[in-house]
């Protein structure tokens, strides 16, 4: 379709004025809200870095690093776990295939509150696993999940797992397969393809679920929510309390800053190339 | 007399200012008449037949359809049926509904749109399968319906773009012959592109060789084949063996040629040509199938040079012989013989009539005085133009 | 026998002595078939969980449930504070599709547009201005797609402090306008898978055939790519129905979604089975939504 340039610019106008408005302007705001502080008059005009140096020190720098280390553990699992996974939903056919494509976007798309009511029930005290392990006396007392790091990445895993799977998927499905008979016509053994062919054709699909995985696991806010009720603090939910209790509103901001800084720098250093490559 | 169908008048394009991709191309298709444009990919052909359908506009030039300047007319407004390359039938719409889209366009009203989709299916065959989605037709029916959507509103011109390359070489060969006939049928001026001189010589009433978006050549297929302007014609047309030689005495359009043992008389210079000089390079076109071998020593009439066979491969209906000639290899096209063996002596005789001479392209040696480096000049500037 | 022998000897390849150490086609289907199964029921878990425990007939959580009964989601539906929600909910995560899907579908026509040529004059007269057009055009996309990688929660903050400067506050709108931003990267990303399904050979053959602009629009190319439009539409609609974040934040009086009602109940009595039949009409819903998007999308996929 070849269309005239007014028109275009008509045509694209709508996402335009909805982006300037509601993505760009709100982040403008907050990053411009993040270098004044608040004293008791209110917030200060005066321009400040102060609300950084606060919250890459301290109480703010633990829970950032303990929301990049449970993501990275998250990540690693994805990947671990989801490329077998991927191998065989790349090549299923058919109802096979529709199922699998329903048992992946169920959970990426059912509200992180009924996932994590879900785990609630699954990981508690006198929960499903805690009462099945007891039973066949395996341990003696209730493991605790819940209020844990582990119950986080559990449910964060279950959540984030699809992520991972659906662009490896994307760059398997991409490999010829007369290039895995090649590689067995020259000798080679299913081993040796495998980390030869198919482990650095599907690298792009790799880095983008890794990237994925981590950018989501970082920014999730309900899930250590609800599954480990604050108990462990990681950083969105530092950045909603001062929001919504304490009303420091520009460190809240500045921490919203540093969580966008710690999730798109890898993503700009990694993803860009595999989550373009498809698109350009 | 009337106009003629689609007048093409010294059309010229720039891709980006400077870079021309076509140059002041003229030719004409009169009523009922087929134009095949033949050129190696990137030539410019698909571009000038865009041009005719309106999807492009010319930086300078006519396009005429029926003696009306449409040049800058939208190609909606234009009267034109275009086959494209991968057909693009509208794949959520039937065969019928396809065919009757152009008449829609047009406002005819429901009933005569009807009666025309019907008939403009009967003549592909195809009125069986009117409420058919493409998608479940053949590659070859699929062809047909194309062919109709395209002439079902009565254009006054239809341009077909290489829409033979998706099907294999034998379904290639009998829907070429069929849309021949059904172009016969509706007399419709016909302009085809394609990149096979096989199936430009078989369609074609007349061809028009474009190369590096220049006109090479117009005219019927034999004058093309048989006398060539344009090196670049002669040996894109078919086979052909440049023999090189020096010029030795010129009379009008003809020449006398030494060549590796012996002298060509009579030699065809093409009327494009700046006529050459005793003493200058140049090389003779023979075709194959013209040339004759004899046992050495044997040859009688025309000019007869000494070669060597060096290679003989049996094709069934002939024999195709690579000969040395001096420093150059020639192929003959030799009908119901047997093969030689590899370093037999020959005559080779060629044609009394029929030897046309290009001149020699780029001279090994860039030191030979002015003309060289005016050579080299137009061949950089027609790398950059292809190059875009 | 000479050294010649024994060279080719070595050339040769070795010959496996040894059993094979693969496994036998049999087991490893076996394996596969059980790892698959192993990571669905991960996958699934708490959903399947939910819906269980929502069907008990006891008047506490209980897994295995004993006995199968509606009467939770009677009780749900009892309470006007869940039933008002999740009319919010539904009506909001329509709204905020419709306005997606349309938005997106016109912003991935108008970058499609460009992607295969420009006006036609373009080509000849305004080259310059092509390249500049192509170059913003995947800026714009990329801003486009730009929320999805964004965390949720600074979009979530960012809006609520902008909305409260500009005096939005305690509106359904701030809701839906935020809700928006989130699906509006799904939303372009299947308006322009759906457009992929459209041929730019059928839009020239449709001029050439007598067709006008609009008419290869309506006629060629929204035909071809409803299924995008469906698609992007039934995305967003999941994706915003399911959001909690952007909800939780900014929410006001009378504008709370479904997942936020759970969310506050789950703080006074997290197992009481009437919140489980509430989480488990919202994964149905999911469900439905998710089953008709992705039968969509396949037989749209197939066509093409």
């Amino acid at each position: 379709m070849r269309l005239h340039p007014v028109a275009r610019i008509a045509l694209g106008l709508p996402a335009l004025a909805a982006l300037a408005v509601l993505f760009v302007a709100p982040m403008v705001n907050i990053l411009l809200q993040s270098l004044h502080v608040n004293t008791i008059a209110g917030t200060s005009s005066a321009w400040t870095v102060h609300n950084y140096s606060e919250g890459i020190s301290g109480f703010y720098r633990s829970s950032m690093l303990r929301s990049i280390w449970i993501s990275l553990v998250v990540t690693l699992i994805a990947i671990l776990i989801g490329f077998p996974f991927a191998h065989t939903y790349a090549k299923a056919k058919g109802p096979g295939r529709f199922v699998l494509t329903l048992i992946l976007f169920l959970p990426l798309l059912t509200t992180s509150i009924v996932t994590s009511y879900g785990w609630l029930i699954v990981l508690g005290r006198s929960g499903m696993v805690n009462t099945a392990l007891q039973h066949i006396g395996i341990i003696s007392k209730p493991i605790n999940f819940l209020y844990s790091p582990l119950g986080d990445i559990i449910a964060l895993e279950e959540w984030i797992l699809p992520f991972a799977i659906l662009p490896i998927t994307g760059s398997l499905a991409g490999i010829s397969p007369d290039i895995y008979k090649a590689a067995h016509s020259l000798g080679s053994g299913s081993i040796r393809t495998f980390l030869s062919m198919t482990v650095p054709l599907s690298r792009a699909g790799i880095i983008g679920g890794a990237v994925a995985a981590y950018a989501l696991s970082m920014s999730s806010y309900t899930t250590p929510r609800l599954v480990s009720g604050g108990a462990v603090q990681v950083l969105p939910i530092a950045i909603y309390n001062q929001f919504v209790n304490v009303l420091n509103l520009p460190l809240g901001s500045a921490l919203s800053i540093l969580l966008l800084v710690v999730v798109l720098v890898p993503v700009a250093l990694l993803g860009r190339r595999s989550m373009l490559a498809g698109r350009a | 007399m009337a106009p003629p169908a689609v007048e093409i008048d010294t059309v010229a394009m720039d891709y980006v200012a400077g870079t021309r991709i076509l140059h002041d191309i003229s030719l004409s298709v009169e009523h009922g008449e087929r134009v095949c444009l033949l050129g190696p990919s990137g030539s410019g052909k698909t571009t000038l037949l865009q041009l005719v359908a309106g999807f492009l506009q010319p930086t300078s030039g006519t396009i005429r359809i029926a003696g009306v300047d449409q040049t800058h007319v939208r190609p909606n407004r234009r009267n034109i049926g275009v086959v494209f390359q991968a057909l693009a039938l509208f794949p959520h719409m039937s065969v019928a509904a396809n065919v009757e889209y152009g008449l829609k366009a047009r406002r005819v009203d429901k009933d005569t749109r009807r009666k025309m989709v019907h008939e403009a299916l009967e003549m592909v065959g195809l009125a069986d399968f009117a409420s058919r989605l493409p998608r479940h037709l053949s590659g070859g029916q699929q062809q047909r319906v194309a062919f109709a959507r395209a002439i079902a509103f009565r254009p006054e011109a239809l341009l077909l773009d290489e829409p033979f390359s998706s099907l294999d070489t034998s379904l290639r060969k009998s829907i070429r012959a069929e849309l021949a006939r059904l172009q016969e049928e509706v007399q419709v001026p016909t302009v085809l592109v394609t990149h096979d001189q096989q199936e430009a010589l078989s369609f074609g009433h007349k061809l028009a060789v474009i190369s590096h978006g220049r006109l090479e050549q117009f005219g019927t297929p034999e004058e093309l084949y048989e006398a060539p302007k344009t090196r670049f014609t002669a040996e894109f047309l078919g086979a052909a063996n440049l023999v090189p030689g020096t010029v030795t005495r010129t009379a009008g359009d003809l020449a006398d040629i030494a060549l590796p043992g012996g002298v060509a008389t009579g030699v065809t210079i093409p009327e494009t040509q700046a006529p050459p000089r005793a003493g200058d390079p140049v090389d003779i076109l023979v075709r194959p199938e013209h040339l004759r071998l004899a046992p050495k020593g044997t040859g009688t009439g025309g000019c007869i040079l000494p070669g060597t066979i060096t290679r003989s491969t049996y094709l069934g209906e002939s024999v195709e012989a690579e000969v040395r000639l001096g420093e150059t290899h020639i192929v003959a096209k030799l009908p119901g013989t047997q093969p030689a063996a590899a370093g037999t002596q020959v005559d080779v005789i060629l044609p009394d009539r029929g030897l046309r001479l290009f001149p020699v392209e780029a001279p090994p040696m860039p030191s030979t005085g002015a003309t060289a480096s005016l050579d080299a000049a137009t061949e950089n500037g027609l790398d950059s133009e292809v190059g875009v | 026998m000479s050294a010649l022998t024994t060279l080719a000897d070595r050339m040769q390849p070795r010959r496996r002595t040894a059993k094979q150490p693969a496994l036998l086609p049999l087991p490893r289907t076996i394996a596969k078939i059980a790892y698959m199964t192993l990571i669905s029921a991960f996958l699934l878990a708490p959903i399947v969980v939910v819906l269980a425990a929502s069907l008990t007939e006891r008047a506490y959580l209980t897994f295995p449930p004993h006995g199968v009964s509606l009467k939770w989601y009677r009780d749900a539906f009892a309470q006007q504070d869940f039933v008002d929600s999740l009319k919010f909910s539904v009506w909001t995560a329509a709204v905020v599709a419709t306005l997606a899907a349309l938005i997106a579908y016109l912003l991935a026509l108008a970058l499609g547009s460009t992607s295969i040529l420009g006006h036609r004059r373009a080509l000849t007269r305004l080259v310059t201005w092509l390249r500049v057009g192509t170059l913003s055009a995947r800026t714009i996309r990329l801003t486009a797609i730009m929320p999805m990688m964004l965390p949720v929660i600074v979009l979530a903050v960012a809006l609520l402090q902008f909305f409260a400067r500009i005096g939005i506050v305690s509106s359904p709108l701030s809701i839906i306008f935020g809700q928006l931003v989130m699906c509006l990267p799904f939303a372009v990303l299947m308006a322009e898978i759906g457009l992929g399904h459209v041929d730019p050979s059928t839009c020239l053959a449709a001029e050439s055939l007598g067709a006008s602009k609009l008419r290869v629009l309506r006629t060629i190319v929204v035909p071809a790519s409803s299924s995008g439009l469906a698609v992007a539409w039934a995305f967003s609609f999941v994706v915003a129905f399911g959001d909690s974040t952007v909800a939780l934040l900014l929410q006001g009086p009378g504008q709370i979604t479904a997942p936020i009602d759970i969310f506050n109940v789950l703080y006074f009595n997290p197992f009481a089975p009437t919140v489980a039949a509430m989480a488990g009409l919202l994964a149905v819903i999911t469900f439905a939504c998710l089953t008709v998007g992705i039968a969509v999308l396949e037989r749209g996929g197939r066509r093409a």
